[in-house]
């Protein structure tokens, strides 16, 4: 698997997170392109086409890496900050959606973590991001997360982030958990991950859950996020002046009468 | 990091919640495996369970439980279950009959889920092509419960912007003789459409039908045609599409069809303005050939019984297809006017020409003497 970057981090910020991460001389970080948020002297940057995991594997291997990571909806190009001198430097990515960066040491873990699309932040050299794909078809329709998957491969710290608040959870053997769907942002490769039909049919139309939840079986760890991007993006469209959004809290006349025959007060 | 180790990710209770990687060795009786921490730990393969497992439900879980709680190894690549199965031992084997009893009824519900998809996918398709086919007739049922009344107002609106811009012919031998064809194919048809016929000023060689009624020829028509016989023919064949009502019916079918596509694909999708686009085009208030055929088969039935001679019309199609270049049958809305000229010429009996003096009406027709410059 090659030599693996061990990298200490320190994570700043609350809802809105972003990673500063320490490199060694001559240590690497590969990061998604464009989350970049500052970086000392000394750091040099390098576009890596592909995922930067099989360097050695020539062209047509890194091709096959910047295939892959086109699927999963990310840009063709990561990039690489190496430390070039002979002090600790400082690098920081920020993620691009409110929510919560989480380390995720692979090494401790198993080696292996599948996450859901663009949940990548930035990881040690050497952790391989690659796509995995769900094989089943009421999990793939139906599970919020769609066919494609990413899969983070290696011994080092990778850093994931999601929408909202996001946690992890340790399922024992054989206990379950079931989840909205679009809330799984991750999971070891133990944990059964499969759709359940809610149950009723009043509470399938009526219950805002729609039909499925996600059932989640361990062992294994699993990551959840509070508030799928989605669903953000949804009210926030709703609320858009430009899409006939309600005017809330603005104060002008019409707006509190319309607030008051809301409800919204 | 160790070659071709058996590796898995062990569950248990004195070992870590979120599991720890383990290289697994398979004894003749036991399975053994030493933790990070370097606690051995080893199990016999009759107290063992298998299921399938993992996030995509291909790998291999083995579980046995003791005093303190359940332990559980799992294979997630379905390569490290395949190796595991290739090299174990008979004891174990057997206890792997559960896991592979799953994974063969998981391919079979994949399989028929692929299927299931396959055929939600394509319904759409199938649905439109199906009404592709058989719009028509849909729409012709659907036709018979439309007022008269309310395709005689459309065809009035549709009328006005068609040909209102147009100069039509001044009273004359030409106007009459029209008048007089229009006026003995009408007494053979029972009909609840106002038909009027107009000669408009117009040099292209063609005669159109607008819904509720009202049918235009074109001066160049009569120009072109040899005898009253054949310009009958073409009047006959347009009062056909009115008394049939086939503007009616390509109208309700082209918008039945989008009305169907916009409900099968989602009307916001790139595809399905294509798709309905494309459908629009082809529908859109052209006759079918079938409507052709029909009208064709009407026309000749109204012109015998009105006395006049239906092979007018056959000669009528012959020159077209002599003077006009046409694309192949199946590309084209009408039948090709060979097609039709060779069905109208199989007609035959005796028939009293027309009392119309076609000399006088080409007379009629000629173009006014171009001003002499001064």
């Amino acid at each position: 698997m090659g030599e693996m970057h061990e990298v200490d981090y320190k994570i700043f910020g609350d809802d809105m997170q972003f990673v500063e991460i320490e490199l060694d001389p001559q240590e690497a970080v590969v990061a998604e392109a464009g989350s970049m948020m500052y970086m000392q002297d000394g750091i040099e940057m390098d576009t890596i086409f592909g995922d930067g995991s099989n360097q050695n594997k020539g062209f047509l291997g890194s091709l096959v890496g910047a295939g892959k990571r086109v699927l999963t909806g990310e840009s063709l190009f990561m990039t690489a900050f190496h430390n070039e001198v002979n002090v600790k430097r400082v690098v920081a990515f920020a993620a691009p959606i409110p929510g919560k960066v989480v380390p995720v040491p692979l090494a401790s873990i198993g080696g292996e973590i599948i996450t859901q699309k663009d949940a990548f932040l930035a990881a040690a050299r050497g952790v391989e991001i690659g796509i995995a794909f769900q094989k089943k078809l009421g999990a793939g329709l139906f599970g919020g997360e769609g066919f494609i998957m990413q899969r983070l491969q290696g011994d080092g710290m990778a850093f994931v982030n999601a929408c909202g608040t996001l946690i992890e959870r340790d399922l024992g053997p054989n206990e379950t958990l079931r989840v909205d769907t679009g809330c799984l942002v991750g999971l070891q490769t133990s944990v059964a991950y499969d759709v359940q039909y809610v149950g009723k049919v009043k509470t399938a139309l009526f219950g805002g859950e729609g039909l499925f939840f996600v059932r989640l079986q361990g062992p294994g760890r699993v990551w959840l996020q509070s508030l799928p991007f989605s669903r953000l993006a949804s009210r926030i469209y709703a609320a858009a002046p430009q899409t006939g959004g309600r005017r809330q809290g603005e104060g002008s006349i019409l707006g509190s009468l319309g607030n008051l025959l809301d409800g919204d007060g | 990091m160790p070659g071709h180790g058996l590796f898995a990710l062990a569950f248990g209770p004195d070992l870590p919640s979120h599991g720890t990687r383990v290289e697994v060795e398979l004894g003749a009786a036991a399975l053994r495996f030493r933790s990070a921490e370097g606690v051995r730990h080893e199990v016999q393969y009759e107290s063992l369970s298998s299921h399938p497992g993992g996030w995509r439900g291909d790998g291999l879980q083995l579980e046995w439980s003791v005093a303190a709680g359940t332990y559980l190894l799992s294979f997630t690549e379905a390569a490290a279950a395949d190796r595991l199965e290739a090299t174990a031992p008979r004891a174990l084997q057997s206890r792997l009959h559960i896991w592979r009893r799953e994974q063969v009824r998981a391919r079979g519900r994949l399989r028929r889920g692929l299927l299931v998809a396959a055929a939600l996918v394509s319904a759409p398709f199938l649905i439109v092509g199906w009404l592709l086919l058989n719009g028509e007739r849909i729409a012709a049922l659907a036709v018979r419960r439309i007022p008269v009344e309310w395709e005689v107002e459309l065809g009035q609106q549709i009328a006005a912007g068609v040909w209102s811009e147009e100069r039509e012919h001044p009273a004359g031998a030409a106007t009459a003789a029209l008048a007089s064809i229009c006026r003995q194919l009408l007494d053979q048809v029972e009909t609840p459409f106002p038909i009027h016929c107009h000669l408009v000023e117009n040099d292209a060689a063609n005669a159109f039908a607008v819904p509720g009624g009202t049918i235009v020829v074109w001066t160049g028509l009569v120009r072109s045609s040899e005898r009253a016989e054949e310009l009958a023919g073409v009047v006959a064949h347009e009062i056909q599409h009115v008394v049939q009502r086939h503007s009616m019916t390509a109208l309700v079918r082209a918008m039945g069809l989008r009305a169907a596509l916009t409900l099968l694909f989602d009307s916001s999708g790139a595809l399905g303005n294509l798709v309905a686009e494309m459908a629009a085009s082809m529908g859109e208030l052209r006759f079918s050939r079938t409507q052709e055929r029909e009208a064709d088969a009407e026309a000749l039935r109204m012109l015998r019984a009105a006395g006049i001679d239906p092979r007018g019309l056959g000669d009528f199609f012959a020159r077209l297809a002599v003077t006009t270049r046409e694309p192949p049958p199946f590309l084209s809305t009408h039948p090709s006017s060979r097609e039709r000229a060779s069905r109208i010429a199989a007609e035959s009996g005796s028939f009293r020409a027309l009392s119309i003096d076609w000399g006088a009406v080409q007379a009629d027709l000629e173009p006014a003497p171009a001003p002499v410059a001064p």
